[in-house]
């Protein structure tokens, strides 16, 4: 039952439909997502992009300008000569240095709110910030400190430390970048180092403010991988988070993308010279993961609801073709039962007419067609039937019986028995192959025995008035043919052509092959037929009542007879031709075709 | 007759399709609650901005919660003693409906009624930094105790010869996390037996209390070498009472957490270490672990976030700079 259900039209049109709309459908939800995705982290990463850019111009200008400061400082004539002098000056004159560089290096650090401190350190001696009277602690190794050994190894240059803890003055815990730079004379003799701390906040400002609103942080690292800011910085040296700063300080600059914990980051490096820095913008995925399962369901739902539509349309669809087919189909088998009485025209035929109506019409045509040949059979039938009863009532036509009794009286009288016995017999054997047990072929042979006992028995009546010849080829006898077909005419060439003619007359009758059939010729010498006469006999129906009204000794078998029973059992291919002339005499052929046996 | 089918047909497949449609939802909302649905309300012991210690928890679940793209909200008593308030707040929530809340307990007991509440509105709780008596939380994210309890008892008898003897000193009698920390130091130094423990007192979390206690306790006890303070208050109390009397190094003090005065004092050279907590790691963790419970991961019942021991050589170690001034704009003391 279910595999027949699936070969149905219905069942696989249905899964041919739902199939392919399914992975259609699947296909477009993977080409839209990848492209949708592709667009998001192209837009994501070309956002990071900026940001880093910017930032990194941002730290870089910041920079840039406290080495502009450093410089002031360095190239000050006064800090010049209070460092490389600093043993030789007296205690008025340092002092006098001293306010004299206090007021300059506060005049730039109260210009720059940034500027936590500004300090200078002589090699000499000598120690002047701009936070003059406030001592720093007294425990603090400042030689120790990486500003301050980062310095002496730059030779001159600023140097950038990394963010740190500036723990100088008591209650006091800020976070600055400092840059340090050594002072050196004209002579480059080494004099002291500078100092200029900048308040953290700036750099990390900066950082946080761009990615304000934004869906990541930036962090900068130095070359060495030292962490200059970086928000999370406590996660990290916790190891509760990882950051990638190996491969940010390996690699090179631009972006490349990192998947922790299911969570896709896209990370965008830039470098800087001077400070040896390293700007890494990092942006969250999630939102896209986020919106990447949404996506997905809102293209499962689409799918799911098109696919049940999919199915119902295909349902439907195939519904309207495989019901007619089905209706046509119940149609047929009632057909095969015999019932022909059908017509599927209102169920199927429609406007405007499909595939299916032109199949119901044809079949309609079909089946009336079928009808009217049925009919037709049936009437030929009965046709048929009506000849050949009425040819064998003919045999049985108590005028030639009584005729034929006459003659066989007279004969008696005249004590010709032998004759008697000669047409006694000839009757005998007349009405024994006329009636043949109701069979209607017999063979060729006993056909010609049926002609020429009737003539047996005509030749008994008219004596000397007719001669006959009988020449049919042995080869045709075993051949089978309708019976009673020759006699009528034999009848009709005594009775209309040598009765009336005067003198002795002839009558030929010759059976042969001719082509693919077997010719009867009945040829006579008598007074022959004029078109109308012939047109009566041959071709009007009651011909042969006429006959016999005219012609009461006749069989009476009518040439019509022959000629619709010739037609009914064979066709119009064969039939029976006739030639006649006034005073020449008639001519008639009659074309049968071979039957080796008789038909079914 | 056909086109009323049809209809049907049609009718039946929308309802079939909103069913499908909602079913999917439901299934999607269920299984993964996006991030930016996601609303967690923290409970702090106090909101007050001076205390230092929350607002740097504060911080470290500020940062998780950037990093995921949640939504956060702090509510929390003015003042850490405030018990009463924090239990009204923490009952409110249930109406309020957060997708989780972590709670800071100011007490063991009191807050249980309150979390209880929220339990029964299936709104899940997690605990942070002090516990409460109920297993309803899902999971406790705090230092633990009594290893750092243990990290002080092994600093004291580092500094120590054999046979010197120490005070312990203490703040509640009855607050979990003060035991643990004394049992840490106590397991520790009674399992070496370098160095005995001598006394043990509590300030009630009183500074003054821990000077004047410490005053009196070195003069009645010269023979003391050493204390262990188990808090901020009572570390900066005792290291107070050694600065007043001139100690010179003669006692030696490992405190517990940090703060500006407590650094100082450890420059200073009165502190020998301090055993600091990681109160970021907490409010990140405490945020993550929270996330993780909504998202379907398993969480362990107890996360130690952790303590580090601090002294002047690793006082600027890149590291604990961050974690003792983990607040950028806000390193000066008021």
């Amino acid at each position: 039952m279910m595999t027949k259900r699936f070969k149905s039209i219905q069942s696989s049109m249905t899964l041919a439909f739902s199939t392919f709309f399914i992975l259609f459908i699947i296909g477009m939800d993977m080409v839209n997502y990848n492209l949708a995705e592709d667009m998001v982290y192209k837009i994501s990463m070309e956002n990071t992009d900026r940001l880093v850019d910017q930032a990194y111009r941002n730290i870089l200008s910041y920079i840039q300008y406290m080495k502009h400061i450093s410089t002031i400082v360095y190239n000050n004539k006064d800090v010049q000569e209070y460092l490389a002098d600093y043993n030789t000056l007296t205690p008025g004159e340092r002092v006098y240095y001293r306010d004299k560089i206090v007021d300059f290096i506060r005049s730039i650090q109260q210009t720059r709110t940034d500027i936590n401190l500004i300090m200078i350190f002589g090699y000499r001696g000598g120690m002047i910030s701009n936070r003059d009277k406030t001592p720093i602690k007294k425990f603090i190794n400042y030689t120790k400190q990486a500003w301050y050994i980062n310095a002496q190894s730059a030779g001159g240059y600023p140097a950038i430390s990394p963010s740190h803890i500036q723990n100088f003055f008591n209650k006091e815990y800020r976070w600055v970048v400092s840059l340090s730079r050594e002072i050196r004379s004209q002579g480059r003799i080494p004099l002291g180092i500078l100092l200029v701390d900048l308040n953290f906040d700036i750099i990390s400002d900066i950082c946080n403010n761009m990615m304000q609103g934004k869906n990541g942080y930036f962090f900068i690292v130095d070359h060495s991988g030292r962490i200059i800011y970086h928000p999370q910085q406590q996660l990290i040296y916790s190891e509760i988070k990882k950051e990638m700063i190996n491969k940010v300080i390996t690699g090179n600059d631009g972006s490349f993308t990192v998947e922790d914990e299911g969570i896709k980051k896209i990370y965008t490096v830039k470098s800087s010279l001077d400070p040896d820095w390293k700007i890494v913008g990092v942006t969250y995925l999630n939102a896209l993961i986020e919106n990447r399962v949404k996506i997905q369901s809102y293209y499962l739902i689409l799918a799911l609801i098109s696919v049940f539509f999919i199915i119902l349309i295909s349902l439907l669809l195939s519904r309207r073709i495989s019901k007619p087919i089905k209706s046509l189909r119940l149609s047929m088998k009632k057909v095969e039962v015999g019932n022909f009485a059908i017509n599927i025209k209102e169920k199927i035929e429609r406007d405007p007419p499909d595939e299916i109506g032109d199949l119901a019409k044809d079949f309609n045509i079909m089946i009336s067609k079928i009808k009217e040949l049925m009919s037709q059979i049936l009437s030929e039938q009965e046709q048929k039937r009506d000849y050949e009863l009425k040819a064998l009532q003919a045999q049985i036509n108590p005028h030639f019986l009584y005729n034929t009794l006459d003659s066989i009286i007279w004969l008696a009288a005249n004590n010709k028995s032998g004759e008697v016995l000669q047409i006694t017999s000839a009757l005998a054997k007349l009405f024994r192959i006329g009636i043949s047990k109701g069979e209607q072929f017999i063979t060729v042979e006993e056909e010609i025995e049926h002609v020429k006992s009737y003539l047996t028995i005509q030749k008994m009546r008219y004596k000397d008035k007719f001669d006959y010849c009988i020449d049919v080829d042995p080869s045709i006898m075993p051949f089978k043919t309708i019976k009673i077909i020759l006699q009528p005419f034999v009848e009709n060439a005594i009775y209309h052509g040598i009765k009336n003619k005067p003198g002795h007359g002839k009558i030929d009758i010759n059976g042969r092959k001719e082509k693919s059939g077997i010719l009867f010729e009945i040829i006579d010498d008598g007074i022959g037929m004029t078109q109308e006469r012939i047109q009566e006999v041959f071709y009007q129906n009651n011909g042969y009542s006429e006959n016999r009204k005219n012609n009461p000794a006749s069989l009476g078998v009518g040439v019509v007879n022959v000629s619709e029973r010739i037609r009914l059992y064979f066709g119009d291919k064969y039939g029976l031709n006739c030639h006649s002339s006034n005073g020449y005499g008639t001519r008639v052929d009659i074309y049968l075709p071979v039957l080796k046996d008789k038909p079914l | 007759m056909k086109n009323k089918i049809y209809t049907i047909l049609a009718a039946l497949g929308i309802i079939f399709s909103a069913a499908v449609l909602t079913f999917i939802i439901s299934i999607l909302n269920k299984s993964t609650i996006s991030y930016k649905n996601i609303r967690i309300t923290l409970v702090l012991k106090t909101m007050d901005p001076n205390i230092y210690f929350w607002q740097v928890v504060k911080a470290g679940a500020e940062t998780a919660k950037d990093e995921y793209g949640i939504s956060l909200n702090f509510i929390g008593p003015a003042y850490e003693n405030d018990i009463d308030d924090q239990v009204r707040e923490v009952e409110n929530l249930a109406s309020q409906n957060p997708s989780i809340v972590i709670l800071a307990s100011c007490d063991y007991n009191r807050l249980v009624p309150a979390v209880e509440k929220l339990h029964s509105k299936k709104i899940p709780v997690l605990t942070l930094d002090s516990g409460i008596n109920s297993q309803i939380p899902e999971s406790f994210i705090a230092t633990d105790n009594i290893k750092a309890g243990k990290k002080a008892g092994k600093k004291i008898m580092d500094l120590l010869y054999p046979g010197d003897a120490i005070a312990i000193i203490s703040y509640v009698r009855s607050t979990s996390t003060a035991l643990e920390r004394e049992r840490g130091v106590r397991d520790v130094i009674e399992s070496v037996g370098k160095i005995r423990i001598d006394t043990v007192y509590y300030t009630d979390n009183f500074t003054d209390k821990a000077t004047e206690f410490t005053m009196e306790l070195i003069k009645r006890k010269p023979y003391l070498k050493g204390i262990v303070s188990l808090n901020e208050p009572t570390t900066t109390g005792v290291a107070r009472a050694l600065k007043r009397m001139n100690n010179n190094n003669h006692v030696k003090l490992v405190g517990f957490d940090s703060s500006i005065e407590e650094i100082e004092f450890l420059e200073e050279g009165i502190i020998q270490a301090l055993v600091v907590q990681k109160p970021f790691n907490m409010g990140y963790l405490g945020i993550k672990t929270a996330i993780d419970y909504l998202k379907g991961k398993k969480v362990n019942k107890s996360i130690d976030t952790d303590s580090s021991l601090i002294t002047l050589d690793n006082l600027y170690d890149e590291e604990n700079q961050k974690l003792l001034f983990p607040l950028i704009n806000e390193n000066s003391v008021k």
